[in-house]
């Protein structure tokens, strides 16, 4: 294919966006030039605009291309200082027979065998059961609020799945939280005891 | 002014090399083999993912975007193989542009399906791959101008990738900067008392200056790091100390998904060299 241009007036092409190439140019060659000139402006923008979220990260703040650029374009910040406050962990007892079992801290559980095994699989369980459980306590909200919640349900059904026999018939469960901060631990506990 | 045009030209130049075929080519497929284990090591617990947080469509783009979450919810083991035969594949053949999509569409559908699973690993592995459709020449146009421009793209879309890395520790660094507790260590001591991420095995002495310490080195790299990657003299050093860094996250932090996902993705920053660029550069001398 013959990619050169014959009978157009290049020349004013080039000088109107400003590129020195010489007349008689293959179109192809024009093409590149422009090309490269847009990415190149279009990457300037892209680092501006990443730069303006990183030092103002409250810049366009809770606007739906800012939420969507802060989590797929430029994941982050890894580490946060308020994801590390809070450090909840899950422990469930049931009655049989009108005994109460000892308590399973379920969150322990298999965070532990994971460093036994170094299964990742056991790392990727545990994780649910505390997904599970943060979901129920993202916000303050008394016991009432808690029980009601669908996270509750989803919490149960998981604990009933994979922990609580089927002849139990009351089970106790203690959410902990050790808050981590200002170099102390305080502890903050909710106990709820229900019948199945 | 003069500065701009002279990064101008020497991103116009850069742009038109073809040296980077065998480092595009370490660089996808080592995403393919960490989403691979990935796959593999996730595949035991999805069911109980999906039974407690199901997927919901919302709308009808909704179930053409999420198609694959819809195969998964009818036949898991149907959907999980098909992503394993086509890692497998694009692990064969060249990076390509049906390959990388179709990889970056059923791992975008994997997170979400996993959700309950996902940490920040899985953002940046998305970014990454995503990115990746566009690092691929395959099928090349067969008019030479067309692909040239596929060289453009490919070349740009790489360099993107760099500066994306580089920003993602800059954001996290300028992040603890900004943060009291991060400058005073009270975040390390927040992170040594996370139960479910400390390794069990671990003892790790209360001592505030030592919490300080740690903590000023993590904010000095992740602001060094992204900037000394740039230089060629110093890079070896920055890529070892980053090595290091994302290890102790792997056995301290109990993060073997993202601390292995940033290593692979410094094969970014090697400058791998295959024959032809070999060839050329000794044709060059």
């Amino acid at each position: 294919m013959d990619s050169r241009i014959s009978g157009l007036n290049t020349e004013f092409l080039w000088t109107r966006f400003g590129l020195s190439v010489p007349v008689e140019q293959s179109i192809f060659r024009f093409m590149k030039e422009r090309l490269s000139l847009v990415l190149f402006w279009v990457l300037v923008l892209h680092v501006l605009g990443a730069v303006a979220f990183i030092i103002a990260p409250t810049f366009l703040r809770d606007t739906r291309v800012s939420v969507a650029y802060k989590k797929h374009v430029l994941p982050g910040p890894f580490f946060n200082d308020s994801q590390l406050v809070d450090n909840y962990s899950l422990a469930v007892s049931w009655k049989v027979n009108g005994l109460w079992t000892s308590p399973i801290n379920i969150s322990h559980e298999d965070f532990r065998q994971y460093h036994a095994s170094m299964n990742p699989t056991d790392m990727y369980r545990s994780r649910l059961s505390r997904t599970l459980l943060l979901k129920l306590t993202k916000t303050d909200t008394s016991v009432v609020d808690i029980i009601k919640r669908k996270g509750f349900s989803q919490l149960n059904q998981f604990l009933y799945d994979h922990y609580v026999p089927r002849e139990a018939d009351s089970v106790k469960i203690w959410i902990i939280n050790n808050r981590a901060k200002n170099f102390e631990i305080k502890m903050d506990s909710l106990y709820i005891i229900y019948s199945r | 002014m003069t500065l701009l045009s002279h990064y101008r030209t020497l991103f116009t130049e850069y742009l038109q090399e073809n040296r980077a075929r065998f480092q595009i080519a370490i660089f996808c497929k080592s995403l393919y083999v960490f989403l691979f284990l990935k796959v593999i090591f996730i595949w035991p617990v999805l069911p109980d993912g999906q039974q407690y947080f199901p997927s919901e469509f919302r709308s009808s783009i909704h179930h053409i975007i999420y198609a694959p979450i819809e195969l998964a919810q009818y036949n898991l083991t149907t959907f999980l193989v098909s992503v394993l035969i086509l890692l497998l594949l694009a692990l064969v053949l060249k990076v390509n542009y049906i390959t990388s999509a179709l990889i970056f569409w059923l791992s975008f559908n994997l997170s979400r399906f996993a959700d309950p699973f996902s940490n920040g690993s899985d953002y940046v592995l998305n970014l990454f791959l995503f990115l990746s459709i566009f690092l691929s020449s395959i099928p090349a146009f067969k008019s030479e101008g067309l692909r040239d421009a596929q060289i453009i793209v490919s070349n740009f879309t790489l360099l993107v990738c760099r500066i994306q890395f580089s920003l993602i520790y800059l954001l996290s660094g300028f992040d603890k900067l900004m943060s009291t507790a991060w400058r005073s260590g009270d975040a390390v001591y927040s992170i040594t008392n996370l139960e479910l991420f400390i390794n069990p095995h671990l003892v790790i002495p209360t001592n505030k200056s030592l919490y300080l310490l740690l903590a000023w080195a993590v904010i000095l790299f992740e602001i060094i790091f992204p900037v000394v990657i740039w230089f060629k003299r110093l890079r070896m050093y920055a890529l070892v100390a980053g090595v290091i860094f994302h290890l102790a996250i792997i056995f301290i932090l109990s993060l073997p998904d993202f601390g292995l996902l940033m290593i692979l993705l410094y094969s970014l920053f090697i400058p791998f060299r295959d024959k032809e660029s070999l060839n050329h550069e000794s044709s060059l001398r």
